[in-house]
């Protein structure tokens, strides 16, 4: 296995040496670097750096890192980023040059409030890569959140394209695509549950985080695994430039960020912690409940020399509750880092990357006498480098090896007394290699395009048994009674530790272009190709931390998507504007499905309650930004659908729905969210959201019967009908006392009403008969109604 | 038993979480009239299994004010296939249909035949066994506001064979009955329960247990029926068709609602204290 992958790896090797061919005729030279913020060190990923009056430019990648190659000659060198001043600087190119930058927030001097986004925008046009959407933890700060919680993934949900399944359901939806597939990273480490509290929450801490970006379509080869989006988030390195401390209270929770240098110019460090208070919407005291959160981020860094950095981070985080001890559950993600990025010279730079991940889920059942333990580990050598080979090439290439132990379940009795046998499911393992090469092409002033292509192969290895099943068919269809049942293991095959189960690999090719129209507008268009290994299996409406990850193998396949998408993007007036465009069609193929009354729960075979078919979205989405000024914000609208089926296929049958195309739960309609920010004075900032969605599309019944004294919902299409349109207001105001003027203690205090109208917004609607007249009627529940809240933020 | 789990954690969740829950008006599709053959052959154990009754109706639109409607005039009869014995139903006028000379079989194949406007309904299932109640506890447990009152009915597991259970619970106090499947997945061999857990639960009810013993095809669409009964909120399983053994023999297509089982049935009556 490994001796294939290093014969596929040589090949590469030789393509890229046969794509890094195109020379360059005249005597160029190369200036590279590092930027950084002047306020506290922090690197700053995605910083614009040009010379003026040119299309020569670099953005600065993860770690700040740029390089520009140009003929000999004077240039003035800019370096800019939204929300900064920018920075001018003549530079003589004669000889390779390094050169590092730090930049002022503009931020700090808002006097008149005049934040020019100068040319930042404009490179944003040239770069073939689209659908992506950049927030930093600033923007996110502003948006009101529930309960005046800070809240990543609330954020980008705001985004076009960008949905969940609504108040309490974990992870979100990115066009029409499943929880599942997304890629979550936190510092380049796999998240496998984005949520606290069962969703109302999400796990990263705001204050931690500096940078945040989305990738909807168009995904870079560098990332593979999951088959819809890249959600790629960056912890801070720490303050290189002061101790600081950052803390807030809240209505949920509490947080305190400590950072600072280590040893001076050499590193920094960043420890940041957050915890929910432990009653969490219990209304009594006096019970033995309780039901919280806390998790915390860590970080450090050390220079060796100017071309040697180290970096380890990490998170740790976890979710308990405990219900008068019948029902206790915990469960969260534990994650390290360690980086060696290494500059080899000033156009070659690289990261090397051992990355651990890791999952849990524990439950407690007093009621029954069960306690279930589960969890996934993940161990991950990444080594990725980046190629600025000329103006007009810019290479990406590297290898990503993974390792997964997943531990379904081990059930075992929770008192001596209590009737539950120990049932250990059996443990999976498996391996996933990838390999990528990236190559960013300047054809001409107007044209630039990106190829790339990812190899990514999966091993799911042994120790365990497979089941075996007559014409290897794991469900069979009932013709009798039309319906799909599990089949019985005819037999079993044993295989040893290490050895290979089955194998799978594909070629995942990634192409943009990107077509400058003038100096204001462009078009792109880009194809992607995914390949993902895991699955999460999941029966009910929307996600719940019960649901397990299984790996692909003898029975499951890996989900294949290709999305094509076409956008067009405009910035005007002075570039205080912005317009994107973009249209969307995507397919995957082997989608999971669950049979009739599929059986999920500590299921070893999971492959009996399931068919595999397929799903396709597509959608158009508009955003309309305004990036300067006293008022700032976004107005998005998504139009879209999303829908899969599951025939029958050799099984038999018409398949799930009769083989027919149903709506996805996370199909909306018509999505629009409205976010802005209000900065009056100093003193003053308010911020305001607006959502409005189609209703998540549901299956009502279409009729009743009369069985066994009770009144039975009978139910057929599925997802044919739709819960009321979801809508809410949100309002904020951020105070910022004059006394801080002249004080280190800056303290600030936020006031936010989530659903400033109380919409009672339908998380389900529920079918059944009245417990005292045993009347049919249809309840609806809401989670969140109006939700008044203050928090104080401060620093020192 | 499997959504058993997830219910009783996601409800205590819910509760912890959710702001309001109010009864809505909703417009809901008409799937039209199908028949629903309510046929539950049921031996209680010390008696002879001789009387048994069959109950044939119509569906109706989800909240239609008359829920239940007879069908009358169908030929009924039920066939022994090990021994060809044959048990007619007669209909009484009023959708039941009713045999005094029914003779259980443990392990014996049963088809069951129903013809009605010129169409032939059909159903086979075996005769499934059941075990006794071993014993019923009455615990107090206790909920976030509040203590509740539960019964455990408890019973032997047999090892050997993978058993499906159904406990029924008729309460003196509401009207609605509760139903609770479990098979022994987790519990194979051993004493185990199931439980009735009612929140307005109190001293002076009393609750009548009924375990049944049922087959592997009946626990599967009695899950997916009480999976149905809207009490998961949003965590609830994607409904889907119910769909029953009963089968209209020259049309397939045509959906056949209820179910033709035959099982034991162990009976008791219990007065919470």
């Amino acid at each position: 296995m490994i001796a294939n992958y290093l014969k596929i790896f040589r090949v590469k090797i030789v393509l890229l040496l046969i794509f890094s061919s195109f020379t360059m005729f005249g005597q160029r030279q190369t200036i590279s670097g590092i930027v950084k913020n002047a306020l506290n060190g922090e690197t700053l990923i995605g910083a614009t750096v040009y010379f003026k009056g040119t299309n020569i430019a670099s953005i600065t990648n993860e770690y700040g890192f740029y390089s520009l190659t140009a003929k000999e000659d004077n240039y003035t060198l800019v370096v800019s980023y939204l929300g900064f001043v920018n920075l001018e600087k003549q530079v003589d190119l004669k000889g390779n040059q390094k050169l590092n930058f730090e930049l002022e927030e503009s931020a700090s001097q808002l006097d008149e409030v005049v934040i020019s986004a100068s040319d930042s925008k404009k490179v944003n046009l040239r770069t073939p890569q689209m659908s992506v959407s950049k927030m930093s933890s600033r923007i996110i700060k502003q948006i009101p959140a529930v309960m005046g919680e800070v809240d990543i993934i609330k954020s980008i949900q705001l985004l076009p394209g960008v949905t969940n399944s609504g108040e309490g359901a974990s992870g979100f939806n990115v066009r029409g695509g499943a929880e599942d597939q997304n890629l979550i990273l936190l510092d380049e480490a796999v998240i496998y549950n984005s949520s606290h509290l069962f969703g109302f929450f999400s796990v990263f801490n705001n204050d931690a985080v500096k940078d945040i970006k989305l990738y909807k379509g168009g995904i870079p080869a560098e990332f593979g695994g999951r088959v819809s989006s890249v959600l790629d988030i960056r912890q801070k390195d720490g303050n290189s430039k002061n101790l600081s401390l950052t803390g807030g209270i809240g209505a949920i929770s509490s947080r305190l960020t400590v950072e600072g240098p280590t040893i001076k110019d050499k590193g920094s460090f960043i420890v940041a912690g957050r915890a929910s208070y432990a009653h969490l919407f219990l209304k009594l005291a006096d019970n033995d409940n309780s039901a919280g959160f806390y998790d915390l981020n860590f970080k450090t860094n050390y220079k060796i020399n100017d071309n040697n950095k180290l970096y380890l981070s990490g998170y740790y985080g976890q979710d308990n509750f405990n219900i008068d001890d019948a029902f206790k559950n915990a469960y969260g993600n534990l994650t390290g880092n360690l980086r060696w990025n290494h500059i080899f010279n000033d156009k070659l730079f690289s990261n090397l990357s051992l990355i651990y991940s890791h999952y849990n889920y524990n439950m407690e059942l007093d009621f029954i006498g069960l306690d279930w333990e589960s969890d996934i580990n993940n161990y991950n050598l990444k080594y990725d480098f980046s190629y600025f080979k000329s103006e007009k090439l810019k290479f990406k290439f590297g290898t990503s090896l993974t390792y997964y132990q997943f531990n379904p379940g081990l059930l075992n009795p929770l008192t001596e007394d209590s009737g539950i046998n120990r049932i250990d499911l059996d443990d999976k393992f498996a391996f996933e290699g990838g390999l990528y090469t990236s190559l960013e092409h300047k054809i001409s002033d107007k044209l630039t395009a990106l190829y790339g292509m990812r190899y990514s192969n999966f091993y799911r290895l042994g120790n365990q048994a497979i089941s075996n099943y007559a014409n290897n068919a794991p469900v069979v269809y009932n013709s009798q009674l039309g319906i799909y049942e599990s089949a019985e293991a005819s037999s079993e095959t044993e295989y040893s530790s290490g050895e290979t189960i089955s194998s799978f690999d594909n070629f995942e090719p990634r192409a943009a272009i990107s077509y400058k129209l003038n100096d204001d507008s462009s078009v792109k268009v880009s194809y992607n190709r995914m390949a993902q290994y895991l699955h999460l299996i999941s029966n009910t409406t929307s996600a719940t931390p019960l649901d397990i990850w299984t790996p692909s193998g003898e029975y499951i396949k890996p989900q294949l998507a290709d999305q094509y998408a076409v956008g067009y993007f405009r910035n005007f007036n002075n570039d205080n504007y912005s317009i994107e465009a973009e249209a969307y069609y995507k397919t995957v193929d082997n989608r999971v499905d669950y049979i009739d009354g599929a059986d999920l729960i500590a299921q070893n075979n999971i492959e009996t309650e399931i068919l595999i078919g397929e799903s396709r979205s597509y959608g158009l989405e508009l955003l309309f930004r305004k990036n300067t000024g006293k008022f700032t914000g976004w107005l998005a609208y998504t139009l879209s659908k999303a829908e899969q089926r599951t025939p029958g296929g050799s099984i038999g049958g018409l398949g799930i729905n009769n083989g027919d195309w149903y709506n996805s739960s996370y199909d909306r309609t018509h999505d629009i969210s409205f976010t802005g920010n209000y900065k009056l004075n100093k003193k003053w900032s308010f911020g305001a959201n607006f959502v409005f969605q189609t209703g998540r599309p549901v299956t009502y019944p279409n009729g009743q019967f009369q069985y066994n004294g009770l009144s039975i919902p009978t139910y057929s299409e599925r997802n044919a009908d739709r819960l009321p349109a979801y809508h809410r207001l949100d309002v904020s105001a951020t105070l910022i006392p004059k006394k801080n003027n002249n004080r280190k203690w800056q303290g600030e205090w936020v006031f936010s009403i989530y659903n400033a109208y109380n919409r009672s917004n339908a998380a389900s609607i529920t079918f059944g008969q009245n417990e005292d007249t045993s009347v049919n009627e249809a309840t609806q529940t809401s989670i969140f109604g109006i939700i008044p809240s203050v928090s104080y933020n401060f620093k020192f | 038993m499997k959504n058993t789990y997830i219910k009783l954690a996601i409800t205590c969740l819910v509760l912890l979480v959710v702001s309001c829950t109010e009864t809505v008006d909703v417009d809901v599709p008409d799937g039209g009239e199908r028949l629903v053959v309510e046929a539950s052959i049921l031996w209680e154990k010390g008696t002879t299994g001789q009387n048994q009754e069959i109950i044939l109706s119509k569906s109706t639109e989800y909240f239609a004010n008359e829920l239940d409607v007879p069908v009358t005039g169908a030929v009924v009869s039920i066939i022994n296939n090990d021994t060809n014995e044959t048990f007619e139903f007669q209909g009484s006028g009023n959708g039941t249909y009713n045999s005094t000379n029914f003779n259980p079989v443990i392990g014996n194949s049963y088809t069951l035949t129903i013809n009605y406007n010129g169409e032939h309904y059909e159903a086979t299932e075996i005769f499934t066994a059941g075990v006794e109640i071993s014993s019923v506890e009455q615990t107090l447990e206790s909920r976030i506001n509040e203590d509740v009152i539960v019964l455990k009915v408890y019973y032997d597991d047999p090892e050997a064979t993978k058993d499906y259970y159904m406990g029924e619970f008729i309460p003196s106090h509401k009207p609605l009955i509760a139903l609770e499947s479990s098979d022994d997945k987790f519990y194979n061999g051993n004493n185990f329960f199931i439980r009735y857990d009612e929140e307005d639960l109190a001293s002076g009810v009393t609750v009548q247990v009924k375990l049944h013993g049922i087959s592997e095809d009946f626990y599967n669409y009695i899950e997916v029926l009480t999976s149905q009964l809207g009490e998961d909120g949003p965590f609830q399983t994607t409904p889907s068709r119910l769909k029953g053994n009963c089968t209209n023999i020259n049309n397939l297509e045509e959906e056949v609602l209820g179910y033709f089982r035959l099982n034991e049935v162990d009976v008791e009556n219990i007065l919470i204290e």
